[in-house]
């Protein structure tokens, strides 16, 4: 175990860096000028561009830059706003509501998609499970800010069933309405997963050996198809993290949630560039962390991947 | 987005299937390489021979192919057919907007806006009503079709193209050069589309659609190039590999016209479903402000800016985003029954 963990770490190293050099060499090796786009939509006055070329360090060599870039990631500094807050001081301040929102949306996903996925498997070809799979590919197809306007418009305005927008109302009221639309597209693909690797399992010939000897229904799936469907489920539970922190962006924008999302939303339409690109870097660096620590609980749930 | 990693993840089951061996044969019979003609045509009959035994019931004297087979399960289910007229609609809109609608009607530099109609209901005069410009929806709705359809048809097929390319090369010379690929891709995997795509359309401008096609593709061919070098890996070891390298062919004929046309099956599925997707990631970019500017519009930037009035007139929402979505399931449905299709798994 020791061991697989120490070389998960050491693979890690490379993707770090390589992933954070791809971003900023996307954003500044490109042709074009980066101060212009970086400055898009606000006054070109000298003041505005030397903060641009501050923030990024553009008028070092590029490869100078970057290691600048990194060294502010391993030291907490992501840049300042025009108004001389630090990036990493926003974070922290909204990171709260952010994860209590994506802690709602994937209970919410967790919960109902492996619920209604063995329903689903164990009821197959039936009308229930027709439905689910119609409704699952529409889910997936609906673009998150139509469905976040369509449910908003239909239970916050129009039935009146939530509140519409806001935290006024606190948890779990508040976060409803927004985690379920967060969590939509997850929960369908894990319902579709949860179903089909279990449809897999019970193909198996060791599950049809447990039925033979007769075991309860219910034994065979508790002890004997979930653990080995769940393999599938935790690898789209990891890069999962960053659907949900992408559709944050969308669903606390739309329920108006003050959160990382908001806060990206609005600095996106405000062309507040250092805050985006800040953000950004700090939720990616979150999301390769999230991935390492999915890889690890892989080694711990199936031990052919640990000696592999 | 997570829609990727569920497109990857059906059409995965079809490379553990077998080679779609017509396809290659049809290509080694067009080589003019008399040598080959003998062997290819022993290699085509015991191919056969063995398709017919495995698969299907012969019906006829012709065994079907494999893409006979896909072909004749799409063409019973109701959901190819629904899916294609959908598809063949919004490609008929996207190609000709002019037969659908008048394009002055969209611009109010024509005198089509006139912020008299500011915010009309639908009617018998403007079909989805109208925004806050006064513009007709319908007409926008029409000529918003090309933009995101273009957006999709570009970037998957670049997609597919560029991460073919590098998956087939990865596989087929293994060693060093596939230790290095594979960590670039590893690489490019740790840059969510989403979050990528927001940070990159911070600081590139691109005209018009480019800069969302740009950063869908750079983000986006690392999926398709996994696919294509699984399949190439397995596509390399068979048989009629062996006997093209027996008989002298070069590794890039090898590479080109053997192992490519057998491994790239899977990914034409991972295009389809592409589609949708890159479709709805135009519109969720657009949506943010990020990907179409103006005086360009999609379906994306009218959902965008709808979204301030959407209480007073759903309609100016609802219309391109049913739409949209609408498209997108086309695509990702056809994908789903072409998938299931080409699954020789199922066929057992």
């Amino acid at each position: 175990m020791g061991r697989y963990f120490v070389r998960r770490l050491l693979q890690m190293i490379p993707v770090f860096f390589g992933t954070t050099f791809l971003i900023y060499a996307l954003m500044f090796a490109l042709p074009g000028n980066p101060i212009d786009t970086l400055s898009r939509g606000k006054p070109r006055n000298p003041a505005y561009l030397q903060y641009i070329i501050d923030q990024f360090n553009l008028n070092d060599p590029f490869i100078v830059q970057y290691f600048k870039y990194i060294g502010g990631i391993f030291t907490g500094n992501f840049g300042k706003t025009f108004n001389n807050v630090s990036v990493i001081d926003i974070f922290m301040q909204r990171i709260p509501v952010t994860l209590q929102l994506a802690a709602t949306a994937f209970v919410i996903e967790l919960v109902l998609g492996i619920a209604l996925g063995i329903w689903t498997a164990l009821r197959k070809g039936g009308p229930f499970d027709h439905l689910s799979l119609l409704a699952t590919l529409l889910l997936i197809a609906t673009p998150i800010f139509v469905l976040g306007y369509v449910v908003q418009w239909l239970f916050g305005v129009k039935l009146g069933w939530l509140p519409p927008a806001g935290i006024q109302a606190g948890w779990p009221t508040s976060y409803i309405l927004p985690g379920f639309v967060l969590a939509s597209a997850s929960f369908a693909f894990v319902l579709r997963l949860t179903r089909q690797s279990l449809l897999e399992v019970f193909g198996s010939d060791y599950v049809r050996a447990a039925r033979a000897k007769g075991l309860p229904a219910w034994t065979i799936l508790r002890k004997y198809s979930l653990r080995n469907s769940l393999i599938p489920i935790v690898t789209f539970l990891g890069a999962d993290f960053a659907a949900l922190m992408g559709g944050a962006v969308i669903t606390e924008g739309i329920f108006n949630i003050p959160g990382i999302g908001q806060q990206l939303y609005q600095s996106i339409r405000l062309h507040e560039s250092v805050v985006v690109v800040g953000l950004v870097t700090v939720l990616i660096v979150a999301y390769l962390i999230m991935n390492l620590l999915v890889d690890l609980l892989y080694g711990v749930l199936d031990p052919r991947i640990r000696y592999e | 987005m997570s829609e990727f990693f569920s497109g990857r993840r059906e059409t995965e089951a079809l490379t553990d299937g077998e080679p779609v061996t017509d396809q290659l044969l049809d290509q080694v019979g067009e080589d003019a390489e008399r040598d080959s003609q003998a062997l290819a045509d022993q290699v085509r009959r015991q191919e056969a021979e063995a398709a017919a035994s495995e698969q299907l019931p012969v019906s006829g004297a012709r065994p079907r192919s494999l893409l006979g087979d896909a072909w004749y399960e799409l063409r019973h289910r109701p959901i190819f057919w629904v899916s294609s007229v959908v598809i063949v609609a919004v490609l008929a809109i996207a190609i000709f907007p002019n037969a659908f609608a008048d394009v002055d009607e969209t611009s109010s530099l024509t005198g089509g806006c006139n912020f008299d109609n500011y915010l009309q209901p639908p009617s018998s005069q403007f079909w989805f009503g109208t925004d806050q410009l006064g513009c007709d929806v319908y007409s926008l709705t029409i000529f918003g079709a090309r933009p995101s359809l273009a957006v999709g048809l570009i970037a998957s097929l670049l997609t597919v193209a560029l991460g073919s390319a590098i998956g087939v090369i990865a596989g087929f010379y293994g060693g060093w050069i596939d230790a290095v690929l594979s960590r670039i891709v590893d690489i490019f995997f740790g840059l969510p589309l989403l979050l990528g795509g927001i940070v990159v359309l911070t600081a590139i401008s691109f005209p018009s659609i480019w800069g969302v096609v740009f950063v869908l593709v750079v983000l986006g061919w690392v999926s398709a190039a996994r696919l294509v070098r699984s399949t190439t890996i397995e596509a390399k070891g068979q048989d009629y590999v062996m006997a093209a390298r027996a008989l002298g062919a070069s590794n890039s004929r090898i590479m080109w016209r053997h192992v490519l046309p057998n491994a790239i099956g899977p990914s034409i599925v991972v295009a389809v479903i592409g589609l949708g997707v890159y479709i709805g990631a135009e519109a969720t970019f657009s949506y943010l402000g990020l990907g179409l500017q103006d005086p360009d519009f999609s379906w994306g930037t009218m959902i965008s800016s709808a979204q301030e009035v959407f209480f007073q007139a759903p309609w100016t929402l609802l219309f391109p985003a049913g739409f949209l979505t609408l498209t997108i399931l086309a695509f990702i449905l056809m994908g789903d029954a072409v998938s299931e299709a080409l699954d020789p798994k199922r066929q057992k």
